[in-house]
């Protein structure tokens, strides 16, 4: 456990500090999806439109970033291998399923944060 | 006991033999240096050794277990640095402890004793990719001082490090080194094999000499090389010096010749005696005693930038 808690804080951290990856993971493809919910405006009718701007964009945007973060992950996997820390791993007492959980469970934190966003935006949306 | 123990190991890559039955063994405590030249098989054989490439036939056992049962005791540091650039020195040695199964207060605590072990406390919380190079070098070293660790295998350590970068590192290695572990260091350098205690010379995936540093020089190059400077050179020059010569070796340099005698200190008056007789000046000279890279190079009749007189 304490194997997959350290590459779970690694990759973590890693993800916060390179900027490229925090950039296109998050903002953007927010900036993206506002774009296109700008661009579409013009076709959608007016009693649509705050659905449009409020659930769906709102969606989007989580899954989106949802996705990037799962797409983040083969890029640590490539992003260690390049540096050298895969090689010193494959000499250390850790198992390849120990190193993958840490990394997917830092995605899945990432990810998870922006659903539970999205969900309780939706559950607000409702109640109001 | 045996801290290492390689016997008849044999390995290739696409058809083409790199370890040709290496049979070697290293003792408890002990620092072994394998020197050769790029290509002859060394680093292939660390990396069989750190358990990061499989073998194709022999043996071989690290304290007893194959390498994949014997992780937790191998501190492998390769020849390219391995940190996460994106943590810090601590952050990364903290990493390192906790896939060795060291976590919380205790990682942390044996950290802070590790950084200030290498010296680097005041940097401990830089990212890693502002070090300088010795800086990483000595953060890597690090992690051959966590618990447990009993072979530490070094990889051309100290490639890329200025002179005085290369000096701290083995010095701080001798000083960190306790007589439980052993060292198995690879290299093409002599001045850095010349550290160890025992020298194994590798050639062409084949060892072709094994001994002390000393034992290897007085065994395989036991000649002292002169060297002579001198502006005039030509065939009345070159008949003095192979009088002079053991067997009468002479060797072409840029600025003159080298000859070669088992005791140069007490052959070169003579020398210098000679020439000015014969109205030819020296500029320069210079007794030097035989290295391990010349043992290497009359091992494998390699010759560096000379042209042998006939």
């Amino acid at each position: 456990m304490i194997q997959v808690l350290g590459t779970f804080t690694k990759t973590f951290k890693c993800f916060l500090r390179i900027r490229a990856v925090s950039i296109f993971t998050v903002i953007f493809p927010m900036f993206l999806l506002l774009i296109t919910v700008v661009s579409l405006n013009k076709n959608i009718s007016a009693s649509d439109l705050p659905l449009a701007k409020g659930v769906l964009t709102i969606d989007m945007i989580a899954f989106s970033i949802m996705l990037a973060g799962v797409l983040n992950l083969a890029g640590s996997i490539s992003r260690d291998r390049e540096t050298g820390v895969l090689t010193k791993l494959k000499s250390m007492p850790i198992r390849p399923w120990q190193d993958f959980l840490g990394r997917i469970m830092a995605v899945g934190l990432l990810s998870s944060g922006f659903g539970i966003v999205d969900c309780c935006w939706n559950s607000y949306r409702c109640t109001v | 006991m045996l801290s290492i123990s390689v016997q008849d190991l044999k390995k290739s890559f696409s058809g083409q033999t790199v370890l040709d039955g290496i049979n070697l063994t290293v003792e408890d405590g002990e620092f072994y240096a394998l020197m050769g030249p790029n290509g002859s098989g060394k680093s292939t054989l660390s990396s069989i050794m750190a358990s990061v490439t499989q073998y194709d036939s022999g043996r071989l056992e690290i304290h007893g277990k194959i390498p994949e049962q014997a992780r937790g005791m191998i501190a492998y540091i390769p020849q390219e640095n391995f940190s996460v650039p994106q943590l810090s020195g601590r952050e990364n040695l903290v990493y390192f402890a906790s896939v060795l199964g060291i976590g919380g207060r205790d990682a942390r605590s044996l950290v802070k004793q590790l950084i200030e072990k290498v010296g680097l406390t005041k940097d401990a919380d830089k990212q890693f990719s502002h070090y300088s190079g010795g800086m990483k070098k000595r953060l890597e070293l690090a992690t051959a001082l966590f618990p447990g660790v009993r072979v530490l295998i070094l990889d051309e350590p100290t490639t890329g490090l200025d002179p005085a970068a290369r000096r701290d590192f083995f010095s701080l290695l001798k000083n960190i080194k306790n007589d439980q572990t052993s060292i198995f260091l690879i290299t093409h350098l002599g001045s850095d094999a010349e550290w160890a205690s025992k020298v194994g010379l590798i050639h062409k995936g084949k060892i072709i000499a094994e001994g002390t540093p000393a034992t290897l020089c007085t065994q395989y190059a036991p000649e002292e090389a002169i060297t002579i400077e001198t502006p005039a050179q030509g065939k009345d020059c070159e008949a003095i010096l192979k009088v002079f010569s053991n067997e009468q070796k002479i060797a072409q340099t840029p600025n003159g010749y080298r000859i070669y005698a088992f005791d140069g200190g007490q052959v070169l008056p003579g020398v210098v005696k000679a020439l000015n007789q014969a109205g030819i000046n020296v500029n320069r000279t210079e007794v030097a005693k035989p290295t391990l890279e010349d043992v290497f190079f009359k091992l494998t009749e390699h010759r560096m930038q000379e042209v042998q007189i006939q």
